[in-house]
């Protein structure tokens, strides 16, 4: 199957443009999520690309095909809800078979009554609860044929939801935020089963979410978007070290990254009165940002950018200590989380350490990116 | 905290009191009443035990008016439940006007009927009613809606089914936006897109629970019928517009047999008992769905 086109996707509600113009690539059989916080345009992109809502302008190809002209049941895509979306007053069974009857049959083998006197009718409905069935049994859950919806838990909803899709082998999965209404501890067993899944079944799947961990621990890519835009496309691993505006690095990784306020001279970088390293040639001087992790300000580094303060505040989580820190050299706060077997560490207290310079990132202005060469050693502040 | 027995009683008292003078006390000396031979303005009375209800069994002219309210209940509800969804499909389908079809549709309910009766009485009036000069118009035969004995109660339920469907409407129109959007969107991809089995299959089965409810509450109402067939026909013509509180009317304060039309009230008591409880179960499946 080729990859899903998605150029130019503008969508306007009211006066409120949630989508402008966004270019988006989903490559066959893979895993993408579209992460971002409410608001962002993911559930939107997500009912345009399922043909429940039609974009203002843009297009969605799938290959050659245009998928705009299609309706949602010909796009060959099946969709689980935050809220299941199951239908409430049929049974496990009926829900799961729904989409192979609504194919299968036509507009008069439908008809009520049909099935007692047509023996095509009545074959179609065996084959449909037959595989039916296999799916069910493959996600553990043919005990639960005959039940309504009502009288399931969460877990055991979203597990029919995805019978449903699967029943019907789509070609494309999309998942709307599936997770959300379910305890930490399902979320987590139910996190590795979808991508069980995506790996046995091959497939692509689109899956939106606001958690990062989500995000960060199914997927093969992540999309992060903001205000109706993809700020940047890339494996979790890229999305992490190598965030591409400082949108996303804010976003993803808890705790927040770290930011100062630098200065580019030139094409030197400054931050906390110090020369830390270069970009290249060829940047606008100014302002800029330095990011770094909270888990960076742990390690022991001898080329580091020396930061202390006062501590303001201690969090203990178990495996580590989340330390606030009311930097001396500037107006900022900065986080550090270090191990919770160091020394102990009270407010009030100050705490001294280093930042491996070749963990720190630099933004613009505008928030992009700017490649950062460090300094192999660090010069003193006052050189 | 403890709450002392005696302070208990004093705060449940206003509402015990209440209760038992204005509901079962009535229905107490109503049904005491149904064994008695008592007249309005008499000084005496006799036992009569189920005497009566024997009469009421055998008598024609209540089962003439408890078939006639029967037929009135099935037509009025009938009617106000399928123009009722009808009219509330249609106003959830756009968006434009809104607010006016709801009000319009609405108005009927909210205003007394009494009156309304008056303007009916006009308006199928024989020669000078205006639906008999649109059926003139339009080449059919004029009809004497009221007076024909054939035709009164359908004309009466007519009207009933013009009060009731706007009632109906606005509780349908509560019941289809309950209806989750998921759920239709779910259906639209797995192909229950055309409009007849979206609502076979999503929106006709999940409005189960509203159309109960909407059912009972017309029936309720339906039996109460009497403002329309006092003003109207007064039950007439020969009786064909009989209805069960007319007929208790008529008996207790036009012949005085209080102990007969209470006897009648009884029977209608427990018909409306029996909807209520209906009533009540389906309000309870309501959360069925969850």
């Amino acid at each position: 199957m080729p990859d899903i086109q998605i150029s130019g996707l503008t969508k306007q509600f009211g006066a409120t443009q949630v989508l402008k113009g966004l270019d988006l690539t989903v490559r066959d059989g893979e895993f993408l999520t579209l992460l971002g916080s409410s608001g962002c345009g993911k559930s939107t992109l997500l009912r345009l690309i399922a043909g429940l809502d039609q974009p203002d302008a843009g297009a969605i190809r799938l290959g050659e095909r245009d998928l705009l002209q299609l309706s949602p049941s010909q796009r060959d895509c099946a969709m689980v809800f935050q809220t299941y979306a199951l239908y409430p007053h049929m049974t496990v069974g009926e829900n799961i078979c729904t989409p192979l009857l609504m194919r299968g049959l036509n507009f008069w083998q439908r008809l009520p009554g049909m099935r007692w006197l047509s023996p095509a009718v009545r074959r179609k409905h065996a084959e449909a609860e037959t595989s039916a069935r296999k799916v069910a049994q493959s996600l553990g859950m043919d005990g639960l044929w005959e039940r309504k919806p009502a009288q399931l838990s969460g877990g055991q909803r979203q597990r029919v939801a995805l019978a449903r899709a699967m029943v019907r082998h789509p070609s494309v999965f999309l998942f709307d935020e599936p997770l959300s209404n379910l305890d930490a501890n399902l979320r987590q067993a139910l996190r590795a089963e979808i991508r069980q899944l995506h790996d046995q079944l091959g497939v692509t799947f689109i899956y939106v979410t606001h958690d990062q961990h989500e995000a960060m621990s199914m997927s093969d890519r992540v999309a992060v978007m903001r205000e109706g835009c993809v700020l940047q496309l890339g494996t979790p691993d890229e999305i992490y070290n190598q965030p591409a505006h400082v949108e996303v690095a804010r976003f993803v990784g808890a705790p927040r990254i770290n930011l100062l306020p630098g200065e580019i001279r030139g094409n030197s970088v400054w931050a906390l009165g110090r020369q830390i390293g270069h970009v290249p040639q060829g940047q606008d001087g100014g302002a800029c940002q330095i990011g770094f992790r909270p888990q960076m300000g742990a390690q022991a580094t001898a080329n580091g950018l020396e930061v202390h303060g006062r501590i303001t505040g201690v969090e203990y989580t178990g495996a580590e200590l989340i330390a606030t820190v009311q930097l001396a050299m500037s107006e900022q706060s900065c986080v550090f989380c270090l191990h919770s077997s160091h020394p102990d560490l009270h407010i009030g207290e100050t705490l001294r350490t280093r930042v491996s310079l070749d963990q720190i990132h630099v933004f613009a202005a505008d928030g992009q990116r700017l490649a950062f060469h460090p300094q192999p050693v660090l010069l003193d502040a006052a050189a | 905290m403890r709450v002392h027995p005696l302070t208990t009683w004093l705060l449940l008292s206003p509402a015990t009191i209440l209760l038992i003078a204005l509901l079962l006390v009535p229905v107490a000396t109503v049904a005491v009443m149904s064994l008695t031979d008592w007249q309005f303005g008499a000084a005496t009375l006799n036992w009569i035990g189920l005497a009566n209800y024997a009469e009421l069994w055998s008598d024609p002219v209540f089962r003439k008016s408890l078939a006639n309210t029967l037929l009135y209940l099935v037509l009025v509800t009938g009617g106000a439940v399928t123009i009722g969804l009808g009219a509330a499909l249609l106003i959830e389908s756009d968006t434009q006007l809104r607010g006016f079809y709801r009000t319009a549709f609405f108005m009927p309910v909210a205003s007394t009927l009494i009156a309304m009766a008056v303007v009916w009485q006009f308006l199928l009036h024989p020669s000078a009613g205006l639906v008999n000069h649109l059926l003139q118009w339009f080449g059919l035969m004029p009809q004497d809606w009221l007076n024909n004995r054939r035709l009164a109660l359908y004309s009466l339920a007519a009207i009933g089914v013009w009060q009731m469907s706007g009632l109906a409407m606005v509780l349908f129109l509560a019941g289809l936006k309950s209806i989750p959007q998921d759920i239709r969107d779910a259906g639209a991809l797995d192909g229950i897109s055309h409009p007849w089995e979206r609502f076979r299959r999503i929106t006709w089965p999940l409005l189960g629970p509203t159309t109960l409810f909407v059912v009972t509450v017309c029936a309720i109402r339906a039996l109460q019928v009497f403002d329309t067939v006092h003003v109207l026909t007064r039950g007439g013509p020969n009786k064909s517009t009989e209805v069960l509180l007319h007929t208790i009317y008529a008996e207790g304060f036009s012949f005085f047999r209080m102990g007969y039309a209470s006897a009648m009230t009884v029977v209608f008591i427990a018909g409306i008992f029996f909807l209520t409880q209906v009533q009540h179960a389906t309000m309870e499946r309501k959360t069925h769905y969850g």
